[in-house]
């Protein structure tokens, strides 16, 4: 007969860089159940709509997640620019769609890194680490921050890049792009690699219908569903295909988003080539009347945004489901069953983004 | 530089922050910055630690964790509050589930500002946190001789 | 495929590459020129309007006006740049170089030099379009950095919302017609109260009060009790609701708000030396324009155009000296002791009292001057058709215009 005992993982664990709490029932070295227990990073930023107007609380709502804060920004923008009816230049458009993808592909190599360190291939985490410098060097160039932008405002973006710039950055992307793919390959080749990540963690299709995954851990398994192919921003326009996994596991996971990282590359060649020269945005008077729901495709999944203004400067309500708080279930889901040692990495499957869970 | 003689030891928590400035701590840890070349180590577990690196603000939820990290941590021990929410709330700060900065929870002995915080500015900051742990290591020790003459 | 050793090429080759890392704190990092580090101001340009205090999403910079400084808390600051593109004057911008890290809260205070220039911002001067001028043409309402200013063409009106003000003064800069002032125009804004607690009472000054009576005419309370022959001037703190009128109605600007302390303390002087004297006007150059009699606020003067009397009421007069400086001859005293001196008739004058100015053209560089003087508005000047009109109905024969023309070129006839 086997013994039953709860171990809490967390709140301050080795393998996470954040905060999340859960506590594991054991059946000797299985785990039974997982019971999570989120707050502890909780700011109630959505209720600053109160205190901070409409155009200065773009600079705390980027501050929601220091990953992807600039879709966090960019989607809070867009959300006012529909209930204001704003129509912002198309090069503003492609410039927001090349920030995004940069951030996807920073994303992506920070989670391939974290997830190396969590098998214990420490030196495939420091060469996805350095190759993120890259990117974040480019974003220093171009925006002046390395995590936090604050280049996005109502009605446009707040800075332009020249054409020298993004000629710069697609060479610098041409050159990466094969170091990347020595890199993932040896994420898909390797033994180690391999042994630790398939057949752990299965979220069969049905399963992940029933928890209401998104992102890559929907796709891993199967769905195509991509908020990109709305065409916000400049989406419409580019030409790329739903990348889905078929294994259902955490190698599906890992593989999904090396594919998302070419990708990437490929969507941000595709955008500086049809970049339409013009201003890059429109001055924005008066205050949002109205409700708008914006819908986007972050790295770790379709994040929801809902604003709601009044006429005042100060918005009614503003609400933002993350992509990562619309996983826990489907984590929940996974660690059933699995082996306790697994736990970390199964974590990390789902690229947990904890602030932007919290809030 | 010169002051660093031991290798310091480093516990990272995130209170309440956007997790930009934990993943600049990391940076620091990564190629690019590595100040392992110092001998500075993350570590998971507080009793090994010199340290404390906190991001982020202080809420009601997290206030004990901070507390009791910061109380397993062995004498002499110095507390470093990375970027802007750590050092005052930053943009948080009208929230109402924000207290405050660290300072609010703990002693906090050096502030690293910024929004992410840098890591060149937070390897200065740990370079100015290791001239206050050499201080309080020779507090620490004058103190223990003068228990030992007592007795 | 090689399912061992797969990473063992970029093993081999890290070997041969030059090392990833930056070497800080060794070698020092150089920025791209948008690098967010810390915010700097150029102090002598700031106007302390305050905006970027209200922009700021961290509340970390503080403008204090009256003490003429701007600071900001380097360790509450977030760097997101909406103070730098908010500045209305463009003096707040990005250095690449971050604040250092401290064992303290860095606050760095800048101080602005001159405090004449804090007291002229300090005051809550708000700016005023002279209207006479104005074209509407919204220029200022588009500049206006907190869309305080509201200019309707149609309508040909233009309002402040004082609310939203924070006198920057972009409005003044950006007029094209150079109308706007900071700072409010006593001729058409309301008049605005003194700055006084709400508990102070008004005190007259014995040495300048002409006892004229204006204040208690006007106070809504008759707080006031005021006695020409005595020369005594009594506020009665009871009945005073510290409303302010009897400040801003007198013509002599001698009424002060002051603490109740101070307003009972004083025992009320008796001007006993100075006699009170009346206006006497010089014949010789008044043209009998009636302005000092429009302008009387007792009714006290006569003037008649036809038969070239001026007459004085010696028992309505106030001596309240208005006359004195309302009269476009400047050809009224304050010199006479009884009505028999000031009604004294005395006639001398270069010109016939009805002519009217006709300017030469010849001569006239159409400048404008004599425009700007004419009390009456009747001269019109126009410097591009080379016209000079004169409108006989409004014209009060003063010669004014003669007076101020550079050229001298318009005569009496």
């Amino acid at each position: 007969m086997s013994k039953r005992s709860i171990v809490p993982f967390g709140p301050q664990h080795p393998v996470l860089p954040e905060p999340i709490h859960l506590d594991l029932v054991l059946e000797d070295e299985k785990v039974v159940e997982a019971i999570p227990s989120i707050g502890f990073i909780h700011r109630g930023l959505e209720k600053l709509v109160d205190k901070r107007n409409y155009k200065d609380y773009l600079y705390v709502i980027e501050r929601i997640c220091g990953i992807c804060s600039f879709m966090h920004g960019m989607g809070y923008a867009e959300g006012i620019e529909r209930i204001m009816d704003v129509e912002i230049p198309d090069r503003a458009k492609y410039l927001r769609t090349i920030w995004c993808e940069m951030s996807r592909l920073h994303s992506h190599l920070l989670w391939l890194g974290l997830l190396a360190d969590a098998f214990g291939f420490e030196s495939l985490f420091m060469h996805c680490w350095r190759m993120r410098e890259t990117i974040l060097d480019m974003f220093e160039a171009s925006t002046g921050g390395r995590v936090i932008f604050s280049v996005n405002k109502i009605g446009g973006v707040l800075k332009d890049m020249d054409s020298a710039m993004l000629k710069s950055f697609v060479e610098m992307f041409d050159k990466m792009e094969e170091e990347v793919k020595t890199l993932t390959n040896v994420f898909l080749k390797d033994y180690t690699v391999g042994s630790r990540l398939r057949g752990v963690g299965i979220l069969t299709k049905e399963d992940a219908i029933l928890n209401g995954a998104v992102g890559p851990m929907m796709r891993a398994a199967g769905i195509e569903q991509d908020t990109r192919k709305l065409g916000y921003a400049a989406y419409g326009d580019l030409d790329f295909d739903i990348i889905t996994g078929k294994d259902c596991d955490s190698f599906a996971r890992c593989e999904v988003r090396i594919n998302e990282i070419f990708q990437s590359f490929n969507i941000i060649r595709q955008a500086v080539d049809k970049i339409p020269q013009g201003p890059v945005s429109v001055d924005v008077k008066g205050n949002p009347n109205g409700e708008a729901f914006v819908r986007l495709e972050q790295p770790r999944g379709e994040a929801v945004f809902y604003f709601r203004g009044d006429g005042t400067e100060h918005l009614n309500r503003a609400r933002v489901r993350t992509p990562t708080f619309a996983n826990i279930p489907s984590l929940v889901k996974i660690l059933e069953g699995c082996d306790y040692a697994d736990v970390p990495i199964l974590v990390l499957t789902i690229d947990p983004c904890v602030s932007c869970t919290e809030r | 530089m010169a002051k660093i003689t031991k290798s310091p030891w480093l516990l990272h928590y995130d209170g309440s922050s956007c997790n930009g400035c934990d993943i600049e701590v990391l940076a620091c840890l990564t190629p690019v910055y590595d100040v392992e070349r110092f001998g500075i180590i993350n570590t998971g577990n507080p009793k090994h630690a010199d340290i404390f690196l906190v991001t982020g603000g202080i809420n009601e939820k997290n206030k004990a964790v901070v507390k009791q990290l910061y109380d397993q941590m062995p004498e002499p021990k110095v507390v470093v509050a990375v970027g802007i929410c750590a050092c005052n709330g930053g943009v948080f700060k009208d929230a109402y589930n924000i207290i405050g900065g660290v300072d609010k929870a703990i002693p906090v002995d050096v502030y690293v500002p910024g929004c992410a915080a840098r890591p060149e500015a937070i390897i200065d900051g740990v370079v100015k946190a290791l001239g206050v742990l050499d201080e309080k290591q020779k507090a620490f020790k004058a103190a223990k001789k003068q228990k030992g003459e007592n007795k | 495929m090689n399912k061992y050793g797969s990473f063992s090429g970029g093993i081999l080759g890290s070997l041969f590459k030059k090392p990833a890392t930056k070497g800080y704190p060794f070698v020092q990092r150089e920025y791209p020129e948008r690098t967010r580090g810390s915010i700097v101001i150029d102090i002598d340009g700031c106007i302390l309007c305050g905006l970027c205090e209200k922009k700021c999403p961290s509340a970390a910079i503080k403008v204090d006006r009256n003490a003429g400084t701007w600071s900001i808390d380097r360790m509450g600051c977030v760097q997101c740049e909406n103070c730098v593109v908010g500045c209305p004057k463009k003096v707040l911008s990005t250095d690449v170089h971050y604040t250092p890290p401290s064992t303290e809260r860095t606050v760095d205070t800048f101080k602005k030099a001159g405090a004449e220039i804090s007291e002229a911002t300090g005051g809550a001067s708000m700016p005023n379009a002279d209207l006479d001028k104005c074209v509407f043409c919204g220029l200022c309402a588009k500049n206006c950095p907190q869309g305080a200013l509201q200019v309707d063409r149609a309508s040909k009106s233009w309002k402040l919302d004082e609310t939203l003000c924070v006198s920057c003064g972009l409005c003044v800069e950006k007029c094209p017609k150079k109308c706007i002032e900071m700072g409010a125009d006593t001729t058409k804004a309301p008049v605005t109260l003194p700055q006084y607690d709400i508990d102070d009472l008004p005190l007259a000054d014995a040495s300048a009060c002409v006892y004229c009576g204006l204040c208690a005419s006007a106070c809504p309370q008759g707080a006031i009790e005021m006695d020409r022959d005595a020369k005594t001037w009594v506020i009665n703190e009871d009945k005073c609701i510290h409303c302010g009128i009897c400040y801003y109605k007198c013509p002599k600007k001698c009424i002060k708000m002051v603490d109740a302390e101070t307003a009972t303390a004083q025992p009320e002087e008796k001007k006993a030396e100075a006699a009170v004297s009346l206006p006497k006007a010089d014949l010789d150059n008044c043209v009998f324009c009636t302005l000092c009699a429009k302008n009387c606020p007792q009714g006290a003067l006569t003037v008649d155009r036809a038969s070239k009397t001026w007459k004085l009421d010696a028992e309505s007069c106030v001596s309240c000296g208005l006359c004195v400086d309302k009269c476009p001859k400047k050809c009224i005293d304050m010199s006479a002791g009884s009505a028999a001196e000031a009604n004294e008739p005395e006639f001398k004058r270069g010109y016939e009292v009805d002519a009217t100015p006709e300017a030469d053209t010849d001569l006239c560089v159409f400048c404008g001057i004599c425009q700007k003087a004419c009390p009456q508005d009747a001269i019109t000047v126009d410097r591009e058709n080379k016209t000079w009109v004169i409108d006989e109905d409004k014209c009060i024969h003063c010669a004014i215009c003669a007076y101020k023309c550079p050229k001298k070129c318009i005569d009496m006839r």
